[in-house]
């Protein structure tokens, strides 16, 4: 699917959001860049609080009044985002570049029935009249795999399963064809059956739309399901890039190595789930040189004091780490 | 669309405390409406007299603006001689003076001649001798006597008999089957019940005194005995089924005071309501410094304590229905404001706003489509809750005399009137339960329903908590 050649269709260059908070200043995206080729899903991972949901709100130009994009470009079918007026981006929004949320139990207003909310973007986007709307929601919803979407179309949320809402709020997005997907941990609220139906639903409609998707998730399981490359992100960096059979084979970050070790599997016997020590740090207060040096196993002084670039390690893979060379020839258990 | 206004219809119907309270605000209402039809004012006939406000309660005492009959013309006086001497003598009945006393000063006299030029088939002589006396009657302060005459001696005396009954339906059937001879102690205190009405204390016993030979001072002190010249509640009367309180009808006052009910819970809840949705939204959708020094207002008017203020308030502009509404308005508009600002900042951050704004959706149409529905129903609710607890708060300060003036048709000005009773007598607790019990009801009654009414929308129209 990966195709370096082609044009991305969305660029991100090296974007900063800060949050300015009471407490002072959040970095929480501090320089992140990546591109998105068209038809491809692009995987973000990283623990709660790395950057990934406010990076995706970036992109849509959603954040609230205390989130300032500092700098950065993002490039959309060859225009900067950040620099369109508001009622351009309006257009994007929906439209062009669609997104989904974590939680389908509050995505959804619930004082319309699904179906409102459906036809609230056809009708918005497409010029479409009521009855076209309301024709064009059912369909959305059979695709989506909902049953008897005739009858589904006028309920509430409160009277679909999380499943269900979760397929509501994908046909939702899909409805005026966007060419970019942004689905923040769609399937994280979910449980573990309804997760898999929810990723293998997205694969197909991606193929059928033909459309890019950023999946966003803090579960390499997902990633692997799903994603053609993958961003691993911590503390607001992005640490590593690159193809997923690749990263996944060969880690060349040791957060990456901890993430992917952290994975249960079943076809190796292990006596501890292996995770990563310490927490994430402080978006307030980040450590100086590396920003993972509390956690990683690699650590040298040189990580305590300089921060480390963005180097390419093998083609068309990434790591910021000064000390990616140790990876070689560990092997993911 | 329309398919779902049904069906919330329909859940509302099939709420069953949306069926009570829904009943029961309709049974209000109806009385509300009816009111005249169901406790008639008591107004003078005379068009020339000031039509006295429906809402004070008649106080219908032989007290009640007795002319005394030292101010009677001299003709006047004279008739009422020559009544008893004449025609009327001829039936051997001086009884006649309460009826004629009641043509000089009520236009219900009409009623009452009737009934007995009936009787003694003297309809044409009584009436006759009435009209002779117009410009007599001119002189005591009636403007047209005449068609005053005319047009309450119809020929039909089922005629009157039946507007009597709408009147007073124990009178009129008293007035059917009226007959002296057979006539029995009942009937008499109805007689001078109804005389009551028009009638000072000294007419009545003298009339008392003629119609059923008894010593004036007998019936005096039996008046006395049964408590029916002093202040106290009564009990006794067909038809003041509620009782009375000092000459005044509860029944009436209760029915008035339905209207005052509801006169006092719409204005307020409207205008409490519309000033608290103002503030509230202003401050919850800009936020910042507006939000800071409207909140800070409101929380000034909540420190204040309601009973305070509004005394306070009531000392500057006077007691008074009217002035007790606007204390209110002014220290109830908080509750409001807070729901509706709290509601608008949760909803600002409810992720169906960012969802709604990644489709695309304008400002604006977020606002009204979005926003607005998920924070104007708990207003609702509680404005509906509001109208019932109104009801209250006025009750308690008209109880505390700072609302309706004494006489007023308020079901507080009823409790505040009939204080001194509350205790009942020595020995006899409950002895005048009548005048706590029916305005009581009425208060438990409408502050239930329009409660019961809040929780059926809630649960209906909150889709949230749909099940
Ligand atoms: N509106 C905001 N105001 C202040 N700080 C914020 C805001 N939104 C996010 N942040 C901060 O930015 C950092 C990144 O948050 P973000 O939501 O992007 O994390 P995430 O990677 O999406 O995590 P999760 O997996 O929990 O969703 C966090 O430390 C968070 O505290
Ligand atoms: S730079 Fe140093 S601290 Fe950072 S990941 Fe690499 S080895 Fe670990
Ligand atoms: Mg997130």
């Amino acid at each position: 699917m990966m195709s370096v050649n082609r044009e991305p269709i969305l660029q991100v260059k090296n974007l900063k959001t800060y949050f300015y908070t009471e407490d002072g200043v959040v970095r929480a995206v501090d320089g992140v860049s990546f591109e998105l080729y068209p038809g491809e899903t692009l995987g973000i991972v990283g623990e709660s609080g790395s950057g990934k949901s406010v990076t995706s709100l970036s992109i849509m130009r959603l954040l609230d009044e205390k989130g300032k994009i500092e700098s950065g470009e993002i490039i959309f079918k060859g225009r900067d985002l950040l620099k369109l007026p508001e009622h351009e981006m309006r257009k994007i929004r929906g439209n062009e570049i669609a997104m989904i949320f974590q939680e389908p139990m509050v995505a959804l207003n619930p004082v319309y029935t699904i179906g409102d909310q459906i036809m609230e973007a056809i009708m918005l986007h497409q010029g479409a009249d009521e009855k076209k709307a309301r024709e064009m929601a059912v369909d959305l919803l059979r695709r989506v795999g909902i049953p008897e979407p005739e009858k589904r179309v006028d309920q509430y949320p409160h009277q679909l399963s999380g499943g269900m809402r979760q397929r509501a709020m994908i046909a939702m997005a899909l409805s005026c064809r966007p060419s970019i997907l942004i689905a923040d941990e769609p399937t994280t609220a979910l449980d573990v059956t309804i997760q898999a139906q929810i990723l293998d639903l997205m694969k197909e409609l991606q193929e059928e739309y033909g459309m890019a998707l950023i999946m966003i998730t803090h579960d390499m399981g997902v990633i692997a399901e799903i994603a053609d490359r993958v961003a691993v992100m911590y503390a607001g960096h992005i640490v590593e890039y690159g193809e997923v059979h690749e990263i996944f084979k060969r880690p060349r970050h040791p957060y990456t190595y901890g993430l992917l070790s952290s994975i249960p599997r079943l076809d190796v016997e292990q006596e501890k789930l292996k995770s990563i020590p310490g927490t994430v740090p402080d978006p307030l207060n980040f450590p100086t040189g590396c920003r993972f040096h509390p956690r990683c196993e690699f650590a040298e002084d040189r990580c305590r004091e300089e921060e480390p670039e963005m180097v390419e390690v093998l083609p068309d893979h990434y790591s910021r780490c000064f000390f990616w060379k140790k990876l070689e020839g560990l092997e993911v258990k | 669309m329309r398919q779902e206004t049904k069906r919330t219809l329909r859940r509302f119907m099939r709420n069953p405390s949306a069926i009570i309270g829904v009943s029961i605000l309709i049974m209000f209402t109806l009385v509300a409406a009816f009111a005249p039809v169901i406790a008639p004012p008591i107004n003078p006939m005379d068009p020339s007299r000031k039509v006295s406000n429906p809402y004070i309660m008649p106080k219908i005492t032989w007290k009640a603006e007795p002319i005394p009959p030292s101010s009677r013309s001299d003709a006047v006086k004279e008739f009422i001689a020559k009544a008893m001497k004449k025609q009327l003598y001829k039936s051997k009945k001086e009884d006649l003076i309460p009826v004629v006393e009641h043509i000089l000063r009520r236009a219900r006299a009409g009623d009452l001649c009737e009934a007995y030029s009936k009787s003694y088939k003297i309809k044409s002589q009584v009436r006759k001798k009435l009209l002779t006396l117009v410009p007599e009657l001119k002189k005591d302060g009636f403007s047209d006597p005449k068609s005053l005459i005319n047009s309450y001696l119809p020929e039909d005396f089922k005629i009157i008999c039946s507007e009597t009954a709408r009147i007073d339906g124990g009178f009129a059937k008293f007035l059917k089957s009226f007959d002296p001879k057979k006539m029995s102690k009942g009937d008499m205190v109805k007689i001078i019940l109804y005389a009551s009405k028009y009638l000072s204390i000294e007419d009545l016993k003298e009339a008392a005194a003629k119609l059923f030979k008894v010593d004036k001072e007998d019936i005096y002190r039996w008046l006395k005995e049964k408590k029916y010249i002093e202040r106290d509640p009564i009990r006794t009367v067909d038809y003041h089924p509620f009782g009375m309180i000092d000459g005044r009808d509860i029944m009436y006052g209760v029915v008035w005071g339905t209207r005052t009910a509801f006169r006092i819970g719409l204005i307020v809840t409207f205008f409490g309501t519309l000033i608290g949705l103002v503030v509230g939204s202003i401050a919850g959708y800009y936020g910042g410094w507006i939000d800071e020094v409207l909140m800070r207002i409101t929380d000034v008017f909540l420190s204040i304590p309601f009973l305070v203020a509004a005394i306070v308030l009531t000392t500057i502009l006077g007691t008074g229905l009217n002035k007790v509404m606007i204390a209110m308005i002014i220290f109830g508009w908080m509750g409001t404001a807070r729901l509706i600002r709290g509601n608008i900042l949760q909803v600002k951050e409810e992720q169906y706003i960012l969802a709604a704004k990644a489709l695309g959706v304008r400002d604006f149409l977020i606002i009204m489509r979005h926003v607005i529905p998920n924070t104007i129903f708990p207003v609702v609710i509680q404005a509906s809750m509001r109208m019932g607890s109104l009801v209250i708060t006025a009750a308690a300060l008209s109880f505390l005399g700072l609302g309706a003036p004494t006489g007023y048709a308020d079901w507080g000005s009823i409790l505040n009137y009939s204080r001194d009773w509350i205790l009942g007598a020595q020995g006899e607790a409950f002895k005048y339960w009548f005048a706590l019990t029916y305005p009581g009801i009425a208060m438990v009654l409408f502050v239930l329903s329009w409660n019961l009414l809040g929780d059926a929308l809630r649960d209906t129209f909150d889709p949230r908590l749909r099940g």
